[in-house]
Parts: structure tokens; sequence; C-alpha cells
């Protein structure tokens, strides 16, 4: 298994950011899915972000919230997104997967882990579970050697941040605005100030995700930031696509010029 | 409620306000400890104790409320005649003209 | 202040906590700090006893339904929550909210509703205390309660009819948990019932436990003794809590809730958590 931390010390090596690339399983179908993580992977992607889609996504905006209610609808299982995680973790970059915590504590914090590091997937973003509460997962991560990768805020305090950096392991993710996901016209002006105050706790790598959509954005956070998330503007991609391969096909594009982006 | 990938499943009740797939912590927990006792009471039995309550009192009930006065029977039941309940009220049933004239074919 | 995970008031026995992004932790610490000052501030207090006695009509009476009782074959006594203004027992918990959200300095409210019974609510105490206010309603319910929509407009709420997921009372309040993340500077998001993450079940059941300490009251001084049974509906769970809380410690009095069991717990078709769900996290706590 890859840690995800790989990712990062590669992208720091070539003296650049990773870029990060989220997809939800099953969407637009399972065999596009992995279609598209290929196109990612393709198109220069250094960590892959897979969604695992879940009836009440309260921190996604509108075009994630179409994508896995569309997976969910297909039928999409948590048995689906492991399937598709083991494809993704053998096209060459480490995986993690993004969920909701009710799934992981329906399926078994235990059971999950398991099958998750049998798939050769890296870790966990867990967006709506605070180290606070995560008792569980700290201790089985850990048995299971699994990256555990929180969300900081603006909003949060010096304190929180101090607390949440040390419960995670492999990277921390600096949610960039104030805001659920999506596509946004200007990046964060309060971002960078939120990278200093974690590198001030952490010596792990920070991602930067919420609203990064081009690839001057992608340059932009990546001259401040280890890590440059993409979730909304690659899922619109397919979404807005007349057919799966014509999505397949923008993904790839966009793709390599966020891959483009992070290279400065 | 859930289904096993801990999907929330769709609630169904005629009462809009009770129309809800979760429930409060506390309420979870008076349940595990026995303090409190909780039952389901299907929207035939609801509907019945509404028109009950507006028979016998001029008093017209939320749907919601109704719930609660039909659970007087099962209360009744375990505790016998000499029992004395007291029901929350907890709203009134204008807002529930629709649901009620549709139910009992009043319109 | 450090977050108040892990305080006995944020959870009842495995249940409760704080299942929400970190970007709303400082709210909600806000809104624990404040509220833990409210309730032993007796310049709130008063105020808050002012609103609902001169604003929603409390106490609310407590009705010996004579000719009930004898249908159903025992003594009933009804506590009126009905005859509170807006009709309903939510104003009770809505006042105390929108009274600390003027304290937090905060100028607009957010609700979600189901029937549209919160949403008025809201959308009155936003009239009364000059708030701005907006009602998440999923579309379905929009439709099933028309009136409803005009009453809160009227009252000058935004209402927002919810498109996504099942169109009704849970996505509302996914929509409602979307716009607080967003605007959480500017905003308190007025949960309607004992649900959410910490301190809202324990700070919404308080507001709401005024229906219990006057029952309990009314019936010492109508029976000169406490009833054998206390009952109320459980959907999230408020007002039940209202009128369980001060009889929890008499060991006497038999509590009982009942969900709605929509065309019976073996068709699926129920809203009945406690009686056919199985323990998980939903809308930011663990029940």
């Amino acid at each position: 298994m890859r840690s995800s931390g790989e990712a990062f010390a590669k992208a720091r090596a070539e003296k650049r950011a990773a870029f990060v690339g989220y997809l939800p399983a099953g969407f637009p179908s399972y065999d596009g899915c992995i279609e598209a993580l290929r196109a990612l992977v393709d198109g220069g992607v250094d960590l892959i972000e897979l969604g695992l889609p879940y009836s009440d996504p309260v921190i996604d905006g509108v075009t994630i919230q179409a994508a896995t209610e569309q997976a969910l609808r297909q039928g999409t299982r948590i048995a689906d997104v492991m399937r598709a995680a083991e494809a993704a973790a053998a096209m060459g970059v480490p995986v993690v997967v993004m969920t909701y915590w009710n799934p992981v504590l329906a399926y078994g914090v235990e059971r999950f882990a398991t099958d998750l590091a049998a798939a050769g997937c890296s870790g966990l973003i867990t967006p709506d579970l605070i180290p606070d509460e995560a008792g569980d997962w700290l201790e089985i991560s850990a048995g299971h050697d699994l990256d555990r990768v929180f969300l900081v805020a603006p909003s949060s305090t010096p304190a929180r941040i101090a607390s949440t950096t040390a419960a995670c392991r492999g990277w921390v993710y600096a949610a960039s605005t104030m805001g659920v996901t999506g596509a946004r016209e200007a990046t964060s002006s309060v971002a960078p100030d939120l990278v200093k105050r974690v590198r001030e706790t952490t010596q792990l790598p920070v991602g930067v995700g919420l609203g990064v959509s081009n690839r001057a954005q992608a340059t932009e956070v990546a001259s401040y930031a280890d890590g440059v998330i993409v979730g909304s503007a690659l899922v619109r991609c397919l979404l807005d696509a007349a057919d799966v391969p014509s999505g397949v096909k923008a993904v790839g594009a966009l793709a390599a010029e966020l891959a483009a982006g992070v290279r400065g | 409620m859930q289904d096993e990938d801990g999907q929330t499943r769709e609630s169904h009740s005629i009462s809009a306000g009770l129309d809800y797939p979760g429930v409060g912590p506390e309420h979870a927990w008076l349940k595990d400890t026995g303090r409190a006792t909780y039952e389901p009471v299907d929207d035939d039995d609801a509907m019945e104790a509404f028109r009950l309550l507006c028979r016998t009192e001029g008093i017209i009930p939320a749907i919601e409320s109704a719930h609660a006065l039909a659970g007087v029977h099962s209360v009744v039941r375990k505790l016998g005649a000499d029992a004395v309940l007291l029901v929350n009220l907890s709203g009134r049933g204008d807002k529930d003209m629709t649901t009620a004239a549709e139910w009992f074919g009043l319109v | 202040m450090a977050t108040t995970v892990g305080q006995d008031e944020d959870r009842f026995g495995p249940y409760g906590g704080r299942y929400v992004p970190e970007a709303l932790i400082a709210a909600l610490d806000e809104l624990a700090t404040t509220y833990r000052a409210a309730r032993t501030d007796p310049e709130f207090q008063t105020e808050f006893g002012r609103l609902l006695r001169d604003y929603a009509g409390r106490p609310s009476l407590l009705y010996d339904a004579t000719r009930f009782s004898e249908a159903v074959g025992a003594r009933v006594l009804l506590k009126r929550e009905d005859l509170n203004h807006t009709g309903a027992h939510k104003i009770n918990n809505v006042l105390g909210q929108t009274l600390l959200t003027q304290r937090m300095g905060k100028p607009r409210v957010i609700a979600e509703t189901g029937a549209g019974q919160h949403g008025v609510a809201t959308a009155t105490a936003a009239a009364l205390f000059g708030l701005e206010c907006t009602v998440y309603m999923g579309e379905v319910d929009t439709e099933r309660q028309a009136l409803n929509v005009a009453r809160m407009r009227l009252l000058g709420a935004e209402v927002v009819a919810v498109k996504s997921g099942s169109r009704t009372l849970k996505d509302a309040m996914n929509e409602a948990f979307r716009d607080w993340v967003t605007n959480v500077e500017t905003t308190h998001y007025v949960i309607g019932s004992v649900g959410g993450p910490a301190p809202f079940p324990a700070m919404v059941r308080d507001f709401a436990s005024i229906i219990g300490t006057e029952a309990r009251a009314q019936c010492q001084d109508r029976l000169g003794r406490l009833p054998d049974a206390v009952l109320a509906c459980v959907g999230g769970g408020s007002n039940a809590m209202g009128i369980f809380t001060a009889f929890i410690p008499d060991g006497q009095v038999g509590l009982y809730g009942f969900e709605a069991g929509g065309e019976g717990i073996e068709t699926g078709k129920h809203a009945a958590t406690l009686t056919g769900g199985s323990p998980g996290v939903l809308h930011g706590s663990r029940s």
C-alpha cells in the first residue's frame, strides 16, 4: 500500500505542489468512474480522492450532490466503492477515500479499515468527523497503517488547529473558505493565512481545497500550499458532457491543465 | 433509519412533523436505560384518535399530537382504568385540515 | 474556549456528540458558551419568562378531557400546547434561541421545517426581533403545506424550496446546514428539535422543558399527586423531551413516546426510528 504522504513527497522533490483530484465512485457509472480515474491519472494527478456517495452530503455543493445522488440511484454500494478504490490503487498513484462518517459506522469501523487496506488505499478523508469524536478511528487506522485526514477551517481556533493536525496522519486538509464544495470564481484570501497557521503546528503537508477549478487558480494555491485539491470542476466535466467518453476526455484535459498549474 | 450501508432511508408518515428518519439522542438513551418506552402508532390509529378528540372535546389536535392520543389505549391496557394519564397536546390541527378532509372524505 | 465535546451535557450515554464539519465547531462553541452564561443569568431568565408569558401566552392550560376520558376508559389530562401563540409548542424553543441570537449579535436566523410549524415559529420570532430569516423546506412539503409557506412569507421570511434528495424535512435540514457553514459568522441556525450537534439537544430540551415543569405543578394542584403516565408523540422528539424532563426523577411516573408507525412497521413505510431503526449519525449527532 502507498501512503498518501508519498504523493506530497514526490511533488516536494520536484519543487512543486501536489495535484489531488476528487471523483465520486459509481459516477457516471461504475465503469465510467474507472475510466475517468484513469484519465485523471494519465492527466498527471498525484493523489486520487475517491468519494463515497452518501444520502445526506451536508458539506457538498450542488455539483457533487448531483453526481453522488446519481451514483446512489444507480445502486452504488460500499462494496462497489471498495472495488473502484482497488482498481484506482492499481493505476500507480496513492488513493484516499473521502467519506461522511455514518456509512463507516454502519459498515463497521474495523471492517471498513480492513477492506480499505486490502484494496490498497492509503486512508480516509472524513469531512464530518472531528478528532474529538474519532476515538475508534484513531485506534483502528493506526492498526491498519491508514492515513487519517481531518479538516481544518478558517474559523478553527489555534488550539483546534493544533489538536486536529496532531490527530492527522499523512497530510492535513485545509478548507480554504467557509462553505460547501463547488467551483468559485476567485480563490480564497483567507487560505494562505490558514496554511500558515497549520504549518505552525505540524510538519505534515497541507492540501487546500474548496473552490479551485482552473490552471491559474491551481498555480496560485500551489504557491503557498503543499497540495491543490480539485473536485467539483472535475465532476462538472462529467455532468456537462453529452456522453461518458466525452466526459472522460474532458476530465483528462482538465487534469492535464491542473497538473501544469501546480508546476507553476 | 438507515440501510446496511448507512444510507438514510426515507421515512413515511401522514404527519409531516413526525416524518423524519432520525431522533434526538436523549430519547435513544432514555430507551436504552428503560426510563421511557417507545411504541409506534400507525396512520389509521392516529387519525381515529384525531377524530375522537374532535368529537368528544371540540378540540382539533395536530396529527402529530393525535399519535400521543392514540397511544392512550396502549397505556390504559398496561396500567388499568384507574391510571391518570397526562398527554402533551403539542399543537393544533388547523394546518392539517387538507389531510384530514381527504382522509375522512369530507370535501 | 475549548470545544465542549466530552462534557456531560453533550452526551447521553453513547449518543449525542458533534458529527459536523470543523468549520462549524467555533460557532457551536460560541453558542454553548452563550447558552451556559444565559442559563444562570437572571436577566436572561426574566426576559425569556416575560416573552413566554406575554407573547406566547404561557402558562398553557391543563385540561381534564372528561368525554375523551370516558371514551378511552381512563382519566386523561391534556397539556394544551396548542393554545400557544402560533399554535404549537415550537414557540418555546424558538423564543429561547432567538434571545441567544440577539446576545451573540447575529442579524440573521435560518431554520428547517417539515410541516411548517417550526418555520412559522422562527419567522414569527424573527419578525418580533427584527432579524433576517430564511426557512428551508422540502419542495414536497411546500406543496403539502402551501398555507404555511404563505404565512412565513407574510411574516417577512424567505422560504427556500429544497429540491435535493427526497425533497422533505431531512433534505431541508441538509440545506440549512450548508447555509450555516457558509454564513456562520452572521447567522444562527435555529434547530427545531432535540437533535443536531451539541449543544442543541440539551439546549432545545431546556427551552422546551417549561411544558413539563408547568404540567407537573398543575397536576400536583389539580390531583394532589403526579400522573401515572406521561404521553407524547416523538418525531425528532422536542415536545416529548419538553414534557418528560420534569418527570424523569419521578420513577413512579411512566414515560411513553409514540412514534409515527405510518402504514405499519412491517411495511417499511414508517418513521418509527426507535422501534424500527438502528443507531447511527444523522445531522450532527449520534442516536
